[in-house]
Formats: C-alpha cells, sequence, structure tokens
C-alpha cells in the first residue's frame, strides 16, 4: 500500500516552504465534524508531523514536541493521537479505507521520534487501481491498465511446453473449417447443375453424395482429434499451474502465506488453475474455431454478393444486443433467486444444528413461521422467474432468427430477378447462418476472458513473489551444538505493530530456557523467529555463532525438533507420523523413540498398532496420547535444540506425570526453549526468561527471580494462589508458602 | 486466628471483592460524576473520588438503543467498566452535547440518504450515494455478506471495511429499490 501519496500542485507548494523532507503522506477524509473530506493530507517530515487542509498547512507538531503517536481503532474508522505532555490528543480521524496507511505511519513517525531513521515499507496490496480506480481482486496490478506485454509473455510461458500440440491443433482447426466451408460450395454446386437443370443421373447424385460424406467425415475426424487434443492440453497446461504454485507455496515463507487466508491459498492451487484449464479445454478452441468460421464464411459472402452481406452484415449489433441484454436481465433475476435459496437454506441449516435449543426453550412454533416467510418469498420469485423466462425466452430465439429472414427475402428477389442462383442462394444462407449463429456465444467471450486474464494473474501474483525468508549465496551447513545468541532482535508480524522489542540473551548449549509471559506477550513469537519461519525486522540471531540466515535453512529444520501445543498429525499411521521428520528411521529407532516418550504401551495395545491410522479418517486419540506421540517424533531426530511449547489443558495426574518424564527424558542434554506453564517445568529449567509489554522484563534461575520478588514471583505465587482458593484449607497454605520459601532459602 | 488462618481469610476475601464487582452495574448520573472535554478532544471523568484523564463511551445497542445504556470505560487495555449511563435523555443539554459529540466521533457508519448509481462489474458493486456526510463512492463485493438489522433495515460493508447504512429500503424510491435489489 502506498504511504507516500503525491501531493497536487497548491499543496505541494504550501509544503514546500517549509522546507522539511517529507517521508509518509497519506490523505485523510474525515473531518473534525465527521464529514467526508477529500482535501485533507496529513505528513511526516524529518522533523514534523504537518497537516493540510484546504491548500494550506493548518497544523504543525514538531517531534520534539510529543513523545508518541498512535493509531487507534475506533469503530469502523480510526482516529490518530498524539501523547503530548502526557496528554493524548487527537490529531485527525479517517475511515477504514486508510486504516493501514496510518498503522504504518504511527509507527514510522514514532521511530523519527525515537531518532531511528527507518523508512517503513507496506507489503499489503492495494484493494483500488489508482489508475481506473476497479477494484483488484487479490492481485498486485491491475488486468484492466496492467501491461498487456506482460499478460502475452505469462500466457507464453504457459504454452511453451505443450507447444507442438498447439500448432498441430491450430492447423486441424484450419482444415476442419475449411472442409466446413467447401462443402456448402459442393452443395451449389449439385444444386445448380444437376437438380435445378435437370441434369445428371443416379451417377452425379451418388458422386455428391460421396463427396459430401466424406468431406463430412473428414471434417468430423479432425473435430475428434482436435477436442481430444485441447482437453489434452488444458489437462496439461492446467496440472503444471498447479504444481508450480503449490511448491511455490510450500517455499514462500510463513509472512506470504499468513498475509493471505488459507482458503484465498486453496483457491488459487484448485479454482483459478481450473478456470484456466476450462479456457483451454472449452473456450480457447472453441474461440478460435468460431473466429475462422466467422472470417472464412464473411469472406466467401463478400465475393458471392456484396450488398446481400451489407445486409447480412448490419443485423449484426442487433443481435449482439439482444444477446448481451437477455443474459444480463437473466442473471440478474436469477442471482436474486439463488440468494433468496441461500438464505432459506442457512436457515434451514441453522435450525438443524441448533435444533436442541429450538426444542429446549420451546422456540419450533416461531421457527416454522420463520422458514414460512422466507419460503413464501422463494417460491414467490422462482415462479415469477420461471413465467419469464418462458415467454422471454422464445421471444428472444424469435429475435435472433429475424435476421436470416431479412437476408432471405432480399435474396429471394435476387433470385427472382437472375442475379442469383437458387444453388448460390443456399450456399449463401448457410454462410450467414454460420455467420450470425456464433454470435449469440461471442458475446460471452468478454467476460470469460476477463476471468480467465484474472486467474492467470491471480496464479503469477504467487509464482512472481519473492521469498522474504531467503537463503544466503552459499548457505551453510553446520553440525549444531546448540549454543543461541539473541541480539537486539526487533520483529512485527506486521512491521507497524512489534511484537519483540529489543530482545537479547545468550544461551549456552545443553541449557533449558523457560519462558514465561501474560498470553500474547511474544512467547510464541520468540520461538517462531528461533526456528526461522520468521526474519526478524532488526537485530541478529546467532546458532553456534553463525547468523541464522547464513544457515541452509531445510538443514537447520532437519536438525530441531518442535512439540507444539496443538499436536497436528497427518492423516496416515502412526508409523508415518513419528517416521515424519526421518523418513529412513528403521523400525527399532521408532520403537525406541516411542518408549522414551511414554507412547509405546499405548500404541502396540491398539488392534493395529503402529500401522493403526489416526488424523481425519482415523483414530480419535486423546490430548494425552497426541502429545506423547509428538514427543516420540521430536525424538527421532535426536535434536540438538528443542522447542517446546506446553499443552496447557489438565489431563489426568498419571497422564501428566508421563508426560512431564517424557519431556524430562528428552530434554535432557538438549539447548531447550519450553514455553512452560507447569511449575514443575520451570522448576526444572536451567534459566527462565520473563517476557513482558514486548520485551525481556526478567532473566535468571528460578531463585533468583523468586528472591528478587518482581514479575516472576507474582506469576507463580498468583497461579499457586488461583489453584489452591477454591478448596484450601491451612494446610494447603503452609504447603504454598513453604514451596516459596524452600526455594528462596535454597 | 493464625497468621495462616489470616492469609487464607485475605485471599478468600479478595476472590469474593473480585465476584462481586462482576456482577454489580454502576449507574452514573449527572448528579455523581462530572464529564469536562480535554484541550486533546477527548472527556475526562470524575466518579467516585477517582479522576480519569480520559475515558470511551461505548454504546450498548448501537442500532435499537444507540443514546441508552452508555457504557463509560477506562483506557486500560482491559477497558474496564466504569459505569453505566442508563438514558442519555434525562441529561442536561451542555452535558447531552459533550458526550454525544464523543459518540459521533467514535462511531462512523454513513447513513444512505440517496442512491445515485450502482454499476456492476466482474463481481464488485460501484456504489454511488449521498449519505448523511456528504457524497461519497465506495465498492463492495457482491458476495460481502449485508448484515440484516430488520426487514428493511440494511449494513453494507465494502472492500475496505467501511460501513454503510441503509436505515429503511422501503422508504427508497422505486429506482432506487432496483438498482441494489441485486445485491440485497
Amino acid at each position: 500500500m502506498n504511504l507516500r501519496y503525491s501531493l497536487p500542485a497548491s499543496e505541494q507548494n504550501a509544503f514546500n516552504a517549509l522546507n522539511e523532507e517529507m517521508i509518509y503522506c497519506i490523505p485523510y477524509d474525515l473531518s473534525d465534524i465527521g464529514l467526508l473530506v477529500s482535501d485533507c493530507y496529513a505528513i511526516a517530515t524529518n522533523e514534523s508531523i504537518v497537516l493540510i487542509k484546504g491548500q494550506q498547512i493548518i497544523r504543525r507538531i514538531a517531534y520534539t514536541e510529543c513523545e508518541k503517536v498512535k493509531c487507534e481503532a475506533l469503530v469502523y474508522n480510526g482516529a490518530f493521537i498524539a501523547i503530548i505532555n502526557g496528554e493524548e490528543k487527537i490529531l485527525f480521524q479517517f475511515s477504514m479505507t486508510y486504516f493501514i496507511q496510518f498503522s504504518y505511519f504511527a509507527r514510522g513517525v514514532d521511530l523519527q521520534i525515537s531518532g531511528d531513521n527507518v523508512v517503513l515499507d507496506s507489503k499489503e496490496p492495494e484493494r483500488i487501481c489508482p489508475k481506473c480506480h476497479r477494484a483488484l481482486p487479490g492481485t498486485r496490478s491491475c488486468i484492466h491498465c496492467g501491461v498487456k506485454g506482460r499478460f502475452f509473455r505469462r500466457l507464453g510461458s504457459m504454452i511453451k511446453p505443450t507447444w507442438k500440440s498447439f500448432l498441430l491443433m491450430t492447423i486441424f482447426i484450419l482444415i476442419s473449417s475449411g472442409l466446413m466451408l467447401a462443402t456448402r460450395y459442393v452443395e451449389r454446386e449439385f444444386i445448380d447443375s444437376v437438380l435445378i437443370p435437370r441434369k445428371g443421373g443416379l451417377t452425379d447424385v451418388i458422386r455428391f453424395f460421396v463427396t459430401v460424406l466424406v468431406m463430412n467425415l473428414g471434417a468430423l475426424g479432425l473435430g475428434i482429434t482436435k477436442n481430444r487434443m485441447s482437453v489434452r492440453l488444458g489437462s496439461l497446461i492446467s496440472k503444471n499451474l498447479r504444481e508450480q504454485v503449490y511448491k511455490k507455496i510450500q517455499d514462500l515463507s510463513l509472512q506470504f502465506i499468513s498475509n493471505r487466508s488459507p482458503g484465498e491459498l486453496m483457491n488459487r492451487i484448485q479454482n483459478d488453475t481450473s478456470i484456466i484449464r476450462n479456457f483451454m479445454e472449452v473456450g480457447f478452441a472453441n474461440m478460435f474455431n468460431t473466429m475462422i468460421f466467422m472470417f472464412g464464411a464473411l469472406i466467401l459472402m463478400s465475393i458471392m454478393n456484396w450488398k446481400l452481406t451489407l445486409i447480412a452484415v448490419s443485423a449484426m449489433p442487433f443481435i449482439v444486443i439482444v444477446s448481451i441484454v437477455s443474459r444480463k436481465t437473466f442473471k440478474n433475476k436469477f442471482t436474486a433467486q439463488w440468494k433468496l435459496a441461500d438464505r432459506a437454506n442457512n436457515q434451514i441449516q441453522d435450525v438443524l444444528s441448533g435444533i436442541r435449543v429450538v426444542k429446549a426453550f420451546g422456540k419450533e412454533k416461531t421457527e416454522v413461521e420463520k422458514f414460512k416467510e422466507i419460503n413464501l418469498k422463494l417460491a414467490k420469485t422462482q415462479s415469477r422467474n420461471e413465467k419469464f423466462w418462458s415467454t422471454f425466452n422464445p421471444a428472444i430465439s424469435f429475435m435472433l432468427g429475424i435476421s436470416s429472414l431479412f437476408v432471405l427475402y432480399f435474396g429471394g428477389v435476387n433470385v427472382l430477378n437472375g442475379t442469383f442462383t437458387i444453388g448460390e442462394l443456399g450456399q449463401f444462407m448457410s454462410y450467414a447462418g454460420m455467420l450470425l449463429g456464433p454470435l449469440s456465444w461471442i458475446t460471452m467471450l468478454p467476460r470469460l476472458l476477463v476471468q480467465t486474464i484474472t486467474s492467470i494473474e491471480r496464479i503469477y501474483d504467487v509464482l512472481d513473489e519473492e521469498n522474504d525468508v531467503k537463503d544466503n549465496e552459499r548457505p551453510v551447513q553446520v553440525d549444531i551444538k546448540g549454543n543461541v545468541v539473541f541480539d537486539k532482535v526487533y520483529f512485527g508480524y506486521k512491521s507497524y505493530e512489534p511484537v519483540l522489542e529489543d530482545i537479547s540473551f545468550d544461551v549456552k548449549a545443553g541449557e533449558m530456557i523457560g519462558i514465561v509471559g501474560a498470553s500474547g506477550a511474544g512467547k510464541s513469537t520468540l520461538i517462531n523467529l528461533l526456528i526461522r519461519l520468521y526474519d526478524a525486522d532488526s537485530g541478529n540471531i546467532y546458532i553456534d555463532g553463525v547468523n541464522i540466515k547464513d544457515l541452509d535453512t531445510k538443514s537447520f529444520h532437519s536438525k530441531i525438533g518442535v512439540v507444539l501445543q496443538e499436536t497436528f498429525l497427518f492423516s496416515g499411521s502412526i508409523l508415518e507420523n513419528i517416521r515424519y521428520a526421518v523418513p529412513n528411521s528403521t523400525f527399532e529407532e521408532v520403537i525406541n523413540a516411542a518408549k522414551v516418550a511414554n507412547a509405546h504401551d499405548f500404541i502396540t495395545k491398539f488392534p493395529d498398532g503402529y500401522n493403526s491410522r489416526v488424523g481425519e479418517k482415523g483414530l480419535n486419540l486423546s490430548g494425552g496420547e497426541r502429545q506423547r506421540i509428538a514427543i516420540a517424533r521430536a525424538i527421532l531426530i535426536n535434536p540438538r535444540i528443542l522447542i517446546l511449547d506446553e499443552a496447557t489443558s489438565s489431563l489426568d495426574t498419571e497422564t501428566e506425570f508421563q508426560i512431564q518424564e517424557a519431556i524430562y527424558r528428552l530434554t535432557s542434554g538438549r539447548t531447550t526453549f519450553a514455553i512452560a506453564h507447569r511449575l514443575s517445568t520451570l522448576r526444572k529449567s536451567d534459566r527462565i526468561l520473563v517476557i513482558d509489554q514486548h520485551r525481556i522484563a526478567e532473566m535468571g534461575t528460578h531463585n533468583e527471580l523468586l528472591k528478587r520478588k518482581g514479575l516472576y514471583y507474582d506469576l507463580v505465587t498468583a497461579q499457586l494462589k488461583m489453584n489452591k482458593v477454591d478448596n484450601t484449607k491451612v494446610k494447603d497454605i503452609k504447603e504454598i508458602k513453604g514451596l516459596i520459601t524452600e526455594n528462596v532459602t535454597a | 486466628m493464625t497468621t495462616d488462618e489470616q492469609d487464607y481469610q485475605q485471599i478468600l476475601q479478595e476472590q469474593l471483592d473480585k465476584v462481586n464487582t462482576m456482577f454489580e452495574i454502576k449507574k452514573i448520573t449527572s448528579e455523581n460524576s462530572t464529564f469536562t472535554k480535554t484541550d486533546g478532544g477527548f472527556l475526562s471523568f470524575k466518579f467516585e473520588d477517582k479522576t480519569y484523564t480520559r475515558v470511551v463511551i461505548y454504546r450498548s445497542f448501537p442500532f435499537t438503543d444507540p443514546n441508552r445504556f452508555l457504557s463509560i470505560r477506562d483506557t486500560t487495555t482491559q477497558a474496564n467498566e466504569l459505569g453505566m449511563i442508563d438514558s442519555l435523555e434525562e441529561w442536561p443539554d451542555d452535558i447531552k452535547k459533550m458526550i454525544q459529540e464523543q459518540l459521533r466521533m467514535r462511531y462512523f457508519s454513513p447513513i444512505v440518504k440517496e442512491i445515485i448509481d450502482v454499476k456492476e462489474e466482474y463481481g464488485y458493486a460501484y456504489w454511488s450515494i449521498i449519505s448523511d456526510r456528504g457524497p461519497l463512492k465506495f465498492t463492495a463485493s457482491i458476495w460481502s455478506p449485508i448484515a440484516r438489522i430488520s426487514d428493511i433495515r440494511f449494513l453494507i460493508t465494502d472492500i475496505d471495511g467501511n460501513r454503510y447504512e441503509i436505515p429503511d429500503f422501503s422508504k427508497l424510491s422505486h429506482k432506487e429499490q432496483k438498482m441494489i435489489d441485486l445485491f440485497i
């Protein structure tokens, strides 16, 4: 998105008078009394924020005057607020149209205020084309005012692998069209030379019959071949595209994927490629075919009788208009009906899903009444549409056909006064049919083309995307020992909203680090940076002294183990899931890993043992069982660095204990980062990292932090208190206090 | 009572206090509170011996009852409720005006007064209307859900996330109704 709009001339002049350097410039569209305006701009310079309205500077706030700025979300609009002398002052408001841009603006200004000269860049795509103001359907460039050359290049690269078949198909189309046009000529000859003058006998009839039969068979054969070729081509092209897009999505970083919803990405792999395939199979071949047909017919008609041709051609605009109007009318009526049907369906689904609630509150009658209403509306619309369509449709067909009558009339006149033979008239009428017939279909082409071009654009939007998290020129493959250093790391999923600020720490190989903090504080984000799913906005991360950006990502990932809160098991067998990262491991290795994870027992008790299917259509495993399989999966890798995100769900004590044991065995000797929720895990940690307000608030051993009586102390004692109050007895209080004092003195 | 017993009682009391505040709704009236407009354009608030440099006013029923049951909340991240105004109508004019101005600033939802044109192209509808906030144009996807507050009251969301209200569909001219029938 644009963060630097260009000012119109007079505003630019007014700004230039200040002699400051413009860094960001974004228009805002709400006045102070809530009216929509279009002459206001907010500019951030290297020294101040400048507001322009009505071609004049109405306010200037120097950075030295304000401590901080923020972009606050109100209800369907936003406010830009500056904190001056400790007080919040609202500077201006804007609609949702500029919300994201002002979020960046605020962050950018904050950076300037703190003396940091970083200029932010927004990677979000625009929603409207700045040139033609049409909506952009998830593409970065507008297909209507985009570069035409680029489109053809892309088309070219799609077709290139299959160009020979393409060429062949084109030749077939030409030949078969030629044949179809030629049969008419043969017919004319037969009518004029044989039938009318009654010259000739059975042999002539047979000769004519055979000639036309052969030509038709030829055209048929070519037609079938052409169809099969185009279908194969379509499948091939779309298969290539699907593969490319799928692979690209895997390769691209999480940043790209998290900017788009998974549904959208799936759409591009499936929908958009199928639209292109459809076009290749049906649209393209037919389009080409039809064009040649029409063109050929037109030329032949003009050669035969140009006056009559003119009459036929003059009917064309009429047919085009009628087709377009009738299609639009039909679509409008049908869409309205479809939406009503959708509403009725939603209501049915709603009530049936919540039938227990409906019955429990005795609301059956109300629901029936509600449904009756919409059902009636739907029925009325449906019958009205059907009536309309049954009258309309034949009328349209008639109107489309009427043009041929005109040609017939004038042609007939010509035959009667000798300028045309009957055979010629027949031939001409056939050609006229070939010219006018496909017109209706042709009018559908623009929409089909736009749809296809949009799909191509959306697919190349993914294929052209550069991976943010790229491997360096010559990535280093390191045998990881497990030293991890974070050096002044800053990161935000969106660069205007930092999630982690100024994170620095030094972890030695084999240390176990517990990470605590309020939910949403940034613990999972730290993990994401550590395993390089995202790259830090600024600062560096070092693994064994090597910058993480210099490591070969794939090799790095194969040496770290991750056990997350939500265990994702793929649809497959337990064996496949445990072996996921190391597919070549032997059965013995898998069983060993499962034993260490305390999973071997319950797995072998299943009737299918390790071959039991899990995932969507398989066994429903309990939370504890899934966790232990995930641990086995991690153990199998034998990682030097282990990431653990503890589940907070309460399991029965026995499973709890088992999991704790499994985790303990897993962590020994490995550098472990554990987002810890259990006190026992924290107590086993060598050091603890407390994250608060995007920063490291405290770091030290369990005892050191308790002694400090800071955040960690509060977190621990609060948890204890909350757990114990409901059935607290005095004895328990002693126990709690004892736990604390014991640690402090130990 | 031993010190352990005291600790127990203290913890219990803290929890009970929390529970009590959960159930209570504090009534704010023009008599027991003071609202003042700040230089920064916000409202400061004095209530029960506490002063808040800025409070935010939330409508509980923005559509059905925009001036009743206003929740006054602080500016912490939890946005704790400090109390509720039952009905704004009963308040003196000058304070009523201040509060309504704050509400107008916070809630932005242009009301469609007149529909000039709606054009559909390739899956998007391009609207041109005159609203109570001035003339404007917006783009909405034809598949974006229209919120139906009632049978005749609709909310349309455009591609940027702005929302527009049609207060009474039946009051629109027949021509206007036909224009937007497709999207409703």
